[in-house]
């Protein structure tokens, strides 16, 4: 336990004023030898004194604001630890086609947007969760670490939206997101969330890079492709491309992420429906017992010591409603 | 206004010279009969008592001798302690009533008169000496009710019987003899060849007329100790319970010292010291 305000320590003495000084009410009797000894009211006074001594003490302990220092306790809960790579990419403030939701000026929602919301549903129905965040477009931003705070996770996402470059840099991205985990301890179950339009090209020392700590952290990789209605799929078993030796980069980055010993999945959508399915079929498969650590605030004593002096000080108001005025 | 006044005697002979309305043993222009002596040692021819001086075979001539009626002294002593300045009309209010209806019986009676007021001390200015004229007497009672001695209790008491003359005096202490019972036995020790006739002024605000229900503190005027008090019946019951105790033990003390108590719990009726001397000092 610690006091917040401990200066306001050195008013404790006051504690004993209601002992020390006397009331000097003006009700005069003629004699108290008179008046026979009465336990109840003995009790009565004493009653009296403690308690104004009580909430004299209360206040000053009120305004030190007594704290408990705060706890680390270890829980069994259910989530991940899930890496948040999101474009932030020029594109990305394109329109949506089959968007649902149209603003003011009847302009679809941009795919920046959808992407944010519903990331953020998917953030708020995840309990336990430790969630960072990375953007990326020219190169990657790092945005929050890994952390179970869902108002800054909600934050960092709505902040993804802006002004960019027309550059998909998905090497930096990855190389990033996989330093989050360097420094957290593996709660045993971790994936990363790739989500992009369209897709870059990576060097190969980049992509030895990435697939190794990708390995050694054990990281899953969930990778959606926001894909332009009739552009290229990369399911398509039927495509055909031009050039065996410079295949898109879509095809060229599946190709290589299939090479992850980590677990893979990719979705693509078109629009916030197929968007919002993909992101439904990770949360269900990201449901493994993960053991967390959740720091509890040590709790502020504040409150209770001011009811604790509020239902005293009603007491002797109570008290003072059955006052004799003589 | 008509002056109030009561009716008192002595139940001793005085020995002052000033005549007065009391027995007395000196000799002069009374009409009780103390004897015979000789024209040539008291000689009033007036009072020549023939049928004496005839049947005297030795030719003697006989005066009759008889005892004038002399004053005596009054004195009054007035608590003017902090305890007395309790009540809605103040103990202290009352008290200057009763001390004028004394000063003017005493005044209709020729007696002299004289006033002492005391609380913690005697101050030279509470003293009025005993006088036949009783002017700073008078003075004094017109400032008792003025009094206000927060703080101060009733010690001079026992300085009380400085004040007094050689002479067998007529005491009137008017008090509410809330002090200690030991304080009280040492007054009465110091002045066993006066007589005294207590006074004891009560209020029924001090006990049963408190209120019913509800919570006080009542602060002693004295020390200034403070008790906070939960009214209520059964606490009500016990403090009258504890002031006729008080009475009873006032009352059995005073008796014992021959001075039978007169209480004061509402008006002073002069009509009730009346009968007060009746009962206890006929003549």
């Amino acid at each position: 336990m610690f006091f917040l305000n401990p200066l306001f320590l050195i008013l404790i003495p006051l504690v004993f004023v209601p002992f020390i000084f006397k009331v000097i009410s003006k009700n005069f009797y003629s004699w108290n030898t008179l008046i026979p000894d009465d336990s109840s009211s003995l009790f009565l006074s004493i009653l009296i004194k403690v308690f104004n001594s009580l909430i004299i003490l209360f206040l000053i302990l009120y305004f030190a604001s007594p704290q408990m220092p705060q706890e680390t306790v270890t829980k069994v809960g259910v989530g991940s630890q899930i890496g948040l790579v999101l474009d932030r990419s020029a594109s990305m403030d394109d329109p949506f086609s089959g968007s649902t939701q149209f603003d003011d000026e009847g302009v679809g929602e941009t795919k920046s947007a959808a992407a944010a919301r519903l990331i953020i549903n998917f953030v708020e129905s995840r309990k336990n969760d430790m969630i960072g965040v990375i953007t990326f477009s020219n190169s990657a931003m790092f945005v929050l670490p890994l952390t179970q705070n869902k108002n800054a996770i909600t934050g960092a996402v709505n902040a993804t939206a802006g002004n960019a470059l027309f550059q998909t840099n998905i090497g930096a991205g990855l190389s990033s997101v996989s330093e989050l985990f360097a420094k957290v301890e593996d709660s045993g179950s971790r994936a990363v969330i790739l989500l992009s339009d369209g897709a870059g090209r990576i060097d190969a020392p980049t992509q030895q890079k990435i697939r190794d700590w990708f390995d050694r952290f054990d990281i899953g990789l969930y990778w959606i492709v926001l894909r332009q209605p009739g552009g290229i799929s990369i399911f398509d078993e039927n495509l055909k491309i031009r050039d065996e030796t410079q295949p898109p980069p879509q095809i060229e980055l599946f190709e290589y992420f299939k090479t992850f010993r980590s677990p893979f999945q990719a979705y693509e959508a078109e629009d916030p429906a197929s968007l919002e399915k993909a992101i439904k079929d990770i949360n269900l498969k990201e449901k493994k017992q993960i053991f967390y650590e959740e720091v509890i605030p040590g709790t502020n004593y504040s409150l209770h010591l001011l009811i604790g002096a509020f239902l005293m000080t009603f007491v002797l108001f109570f008290l003072k409603l059955i006052e004799l005025k003589k | 206004m008509s002056v109030e006044f009561f009716n008192y005697h002595i139940n001793w002979k005085s020995k002052a010279i000033h005549p007065g309305r009391h027995k007395s043993d000196q000799r002069g222009m009374g009409i009780e009969f103390a004897g015979h002596s000789n024209l040539l040692d008291y000689p009033d021819p007036r009072r020549i008592d023939l049928r004496m001086t005839m049947r005297d075979p030795m030719d003697q001539i006989y005066v009759r001798i008889f005892n004038q009626r002399s004053a005596t002294p009054i004195m009054i002593f007035n608590d003017l302690s902090a305890s007395m300045s309790f009540g809605q009309a103040s103990k202290l209010e009352r008290a200057a009533e009763i001390a004028k209806i004394v000063k003017n019986s005493a005044y209709q009676n020729s007696d002299a008169i004289g006033l002492v007021g005391f609380h913690d001390t005697v101050d030279d200015d509470w003293v009025a000496p005993l006088s036949y004229r009783p002017y700073l007497t008078e003075s004094l009672i017109n400032k008792i009710a003025l009094e206000k001695n927060h703080n101060k209790g009733s010690n001079g008491l026992l300085k009380l019987h400085q004040y007094l003359p050689k002479d067998h005096t007529l005491i009137f202490l008017i008090s509410d003899f809330h002090m200690p019972i030991e304080e009280i036995t040492v007054f009465f020790n110091n002045t066993r060849k006066h007589t005294v006739v207590p006074v004891i002024l009560w209020d029924k605000d001090e006990y049963s007329n408190l209120p019913k229900f509800g919570i006080t503190t009542f602060t002693d005027p004295e020390t200034f100790e403070e008790r906070t008090i939960l009214l209520r019946k059964k606490l009500i019951k016990n403090i009258i319970t504890e002031f006729n105790q008080r009475k009873n033990q006032l009352t059995k003390l005073l008796n014992s010292f021959d001075a039978p108590p007169f209480f004061v719990e509402s008006e002073f009726n002069p009509d009730d010291m009346t009968h007060y001397f009746n009962e206890y000092y006929h003549a």
